[in-house]
């Protein structure tokens, strides 16, 4: 197949030149292969499908875990124009899903999440239309050792199991051998092409403070605030805290706003709105904070907090420097953080009594999702109780999810360790996805030698200030009447 | 000013109704209860204000009221207002509300307003490429086939719907607050949109009662929308927002088989509910059509003397009227209370 790939990126995508690795993997899918493709976060992966669906002739099948990052996909298609895509998840009723179903041919790029999979109507109408191409997004999820396991992502391959099933392509910012093992062998791969990218991101550096207390945690992130210039992203753990810090951080004249899910909807997207035309200079955020936010030029990403593992630290630190400027990321903790964190990750964790009261249930015939209803079970612990029950002995599920819990545990020290040793920051995060890096940028790390100042600004004091308009002038500024 | 509203209904209701009333006629709960609670105590304006309102955080605000001494609860779960709480509700401005008649859609009209707004702001600019603020599928496929049936990147339509937002918004119905909210709830190019966090700061005013005073403009706005006769778009997008039949989904289709004849046992077998649903429904008929007669469940006796004899108990508490009028059934109370209790919405205090 010749196609001008370059002609066709500028022309659908308005970019004049590919970033390192996407043609290589647009190539590989055209070329009908099987691919796995590994790419920093944040660095262009959506391009690897969307561009190949302009030269495919049929409909490209997009398996996406996070509601929130496949709606974010689907919005950027359609700015872009595209009309033919449809987001599959289960925010539709049963009438929409099945009107919905039956012109899936129609669509161009069908975004699916996994526990769309699993219904019968879905995979019915998939087998019996044409598909070019299977995409299985964040396809680390299909791994119980990746660090978000979603069991029905698994289904997938039950389904695509025969011989003349359509090429996939798995993308994922995970590079342990361990995930890429699982995502070749769970999808049953023909001889995968694998194209692999360093996932460093050189232009973001890393500082990692310990401080004695919550307090002087505080007072050192309001310092580093007020000294060092936005954009910014202050990450921390709780929608209370966002609120919180939102708060007294704007009583210092800091133009920030905190963002988290239990806010509306809209005020969710004015938050995105001023950050996105520079009327904020911080979003404070939990981590529902990113997806959808494409601001190139965020200088800085703080946490408060230990993040829950390395990959979740390296997805919100991602969303620094996209446009390949000097960032900065700063993380402040104290010793006892990572009881907390730890208290977070495993808070919502089914254990033995969760599985025991699920598995009476599914005995006496009951409906499970009453469960949920009468508050003796979560969402997410049914979700996850209900998928190994189906496969597995009580006993085995018990012992499943314990060794599930461990490993959460372990995550967060794993992260702790990268704070407190000696060793480059830099260095132990590639390595955790599986990499090591041979040149490392000046001004590294805080454990090789960082010197803040020459990475970011030091902050301008806001010449704006949120005041309100005369109703009349805000309608005649929309409808630019000035 | 929130809890004032509850404190408001609490004191309307006169010790007759329990602590979960209110909550169920700021959810808009459609059950005949509820129905017959909003009417017969002229509560309508307060129903559906917040149809998402939940559990803990009505419960959180009881909790306070009681700590901060406005009100008590005895073990029957009867909320009683104290004298502390009847001078506190002394505040509460009058609001021009009409929850019976929006039930909640007012946010529906807002959200296409939002979107039609934000688009035709880029449309002008030549921008075209949003990220839109309502995220609502429906929302944005009502506002494409709205923006489809005019010629909406022309400047004339852009124009025109301009001057019909600065004309309504001009009417004196609405307070400077009212104008302010609604307009910085607004977005467009390169004019975000204002949080209400920002707005509570700004204005030093409680989130929950900008959301209070918002939901008041809309009404307002929505009634000068349907009365301004030189209005064409605007109306065009308050379409479906008004209800126009009072009954439940439930009840209207009681209603609209007992109107092509059938019996009350008829309709039992033929809807498959229960004796009391169906009662429910006909109870909402009686409250809601005033050509509704209830003669037929009470032989040849005369209403109009018993309905008589019922307002001068001054009470609408069920159990109290079952003492005192033993032979009759709740159910025929229940209509007797339908047909002659209804008043007009009572005022604060």
């Amino acid at each position: 197949m010749i196609v001008n790939l370059h002609k066709l990126l500028f022309d659908k995508f308005g970019y004049s030149s590919f970033r390192p690795g996407q043609q290589e993997i647009i190539q590989s899918v055209l070329n009908e292969e099987d691919v796995v493709a590994i790419l920093p976060t944040g660095m262009g992966k959506s391009i690897c499908y969307q561009l190949p669906g302009y030269v495919l002739p049929h409909s490209i099948i997009v398996i996406s875990p996070l509601v929130s990052l496949m709606q974010d996909q689907v919005e950027q298609l359609k700015k872009m124009g595209e009309k033919r895509v449809i987001a599959f998840n289960s925010f539709l009723t049963p009438l929409e899903k099945s009107t919905l179903v039956q012109k899936f041919e129609t669509y161009k790029f069908i975004f699916l999440s996994p526990e769309m999979l699993i219904q019968d109507q879905v995979k019915e109408k998939l087998q019996s239309i044409p598909i070019s191409l299977i995409v299985a997004d964040e396809a680390h999820c299909i791994s119980q050792w990746g660090y978000d396991f979603r069991p029905d992502y698994l289904r997938l391959a039950e389904w695509f199991n025969h011989s003349n099933r359509p090429p996939i392509l798995a993308l994922t910012a995970t590079a342990t051998q361990h995930v890429i093992d699982d995502i070749s062998s769970y999808l049953n791969m023909q001889d995968p092409k694998y194209h692999i990218q360093s996932l460093d991101r050189p232009n973001i550096r890393y500082a990692t403070v310990e401080v004695d207390s919550q307090s002087k945690k505080f007072k050192s992130i309001l310092k580093q605030v007020n000294e060092f210039s936005g954009p910014g992203i202050l990450y921390t753990q709780s929608r209370k805290k966002a609120d919180d810090y939102a708060q007294k951080l704007s009583n210092e004249g800091i133009r920030i706003a905190s963002y988290h899910a239990g806010m509306e909807q809209v005020d969710r997207m004015f938050v995105q709105q001023q950050f996105m035309n520079n009327e904020l200079d911080w979003v404070c955020a939990t981590n529902a904070f990113g997806m959808g936010v494409h601001k190139g030029d965020v200088r800085q990403v703080i946490h408060d907090h230990i993040p829950s593992s390395v990959a979740n630290y390296a997805q919100e630190i991602g969303r620094a420097g996209r446009d390949g400027a000097d960032s900065l990321s700063t993380l402040y903790y104290t010793r006892d953080d990572k009881d907390l964190s730890i208290f977070v990750a495993t808070n919502d964790f089914p254990d033995e009594s969760h599985v025991k009261l699920l598995d009476d249930t599914k005995k006496a015939g009951l409906n499970p999702n009453h469960l949920v209803s009468q508050n003796l079970l979560t969402e997410t612990q049914l979700r996850i109780v209900s998928y190994w029950l189906s496969r597995k002995t009580l006993g085995e599920t018990n012992t499943l999810l314990q060794k599930l819990k461990k490993q959460k545990i372990e995550e967060i020290y794993q992260m702790q360790e990268i704070l407190i040793n000696s060793s480059c920051i830099r260095q132990q995060i590639i390595q955790f996805f599986g990499q090591r890096i041979e040149l490392k940028p000046l001004n590294c790390c805080s454990k090789c030698g960082l010197k803040i100042e020459e990475i970011v600004e030091s902050s301008i004091k806001p010449s704006f200030e949120l005041k309100l308009q005369p109703w009349e002038k805000r309608i005649s500024l929309i409808f630019q009447k000035t | 000013m929130f809890q004032k509203i509850i404190l408001h209904i609490i004191d309307t209701m006169n010790e007759e109704r329990t602590i979960s009333a209110p909550f169920h006629i700021i959810r808009g709960k459609r059950s005949g209860q509820t129905i017959q609670d909003v009417k017969s105590y002229g509560l309508t304006k307060y129903f559906s204000l917040f149809p998402r309102l939940s559990i803990q955080i009505y419960d959180q605000n009881i909790q306070q009221m009681i700590q901060s001494g406005w009100l008590t609860i005895n073990d029957t779960a009867i909320p009683k207002i104290t004298i502390l709480g009847k001078q506190k509700l002394k505040d509460l401005p009058i609001l021009k509300l009409n929850g019976w008649l929006f039930r909640g859609n007012e946010r529906t009209f807002f959200q296409r307003l939002s979107l039609v707004t934000q688009t035709l702001s880029h449309v002008k600019a030549k921008s075209l490429s949003f990220t839109p603020v309502q995220k609502d599928e429906k929302i944005q496929i009502w506002v494409r086939q709205f923006l489809k049936s005019f010629p909406y990147k022309s400047d004339e339509f852009i124009q025109s719907y301009y001057l019909e937002i600065m004309s309504c918004l001009k009417s004196d119905n609405l307070s400077d607050l009212h104008v302010s909210i609604l307009s910085h709830r607004l977005a467009g190019f390169e004019v975000s949109g204002v949080t209400w966090q920002q707005l509570s700061n700004v204005l030093n005013e409680e989130q929950i009662d900008l959301q209070i005073y918002f939901y008041e403009g809309l009404h307002i706005l929505l009634d000068e929308i349907s009365t301004n006769k030189s209005l064409v778009l605007l109306p065009k997008m308050s379409e479906g927002i008004k209800s126009t039949t009072p009954l439940t989904d439930s009840a209207k289709r009681t209603a609209d088989l007992y109107k092509q004849g059938y019996s009350f046992e008829q309709l039992i077998s033929m809807r498959q509910l229960k004796t009391s649903t169906i009662e429910d429904h006909f109870v909402e008929m009686a409250l809601n059509d005033p050509s509704f007669s209830i003669q037929i469940f009470f032989g040849k006796e005369d209403l109009s003397i018993l309905i008589q004899q019922i307002k001068n108990q001054r009470t609408k508490k069920l159990r109290t009227l079952k003492e005192i009028f033993p032979l009759y059934s709740y159910f025929q109370l229940r209509l007797l209370l339908a047909v002659g209790g209804a008043q007009i919405d009572s005022k604060s205090s």
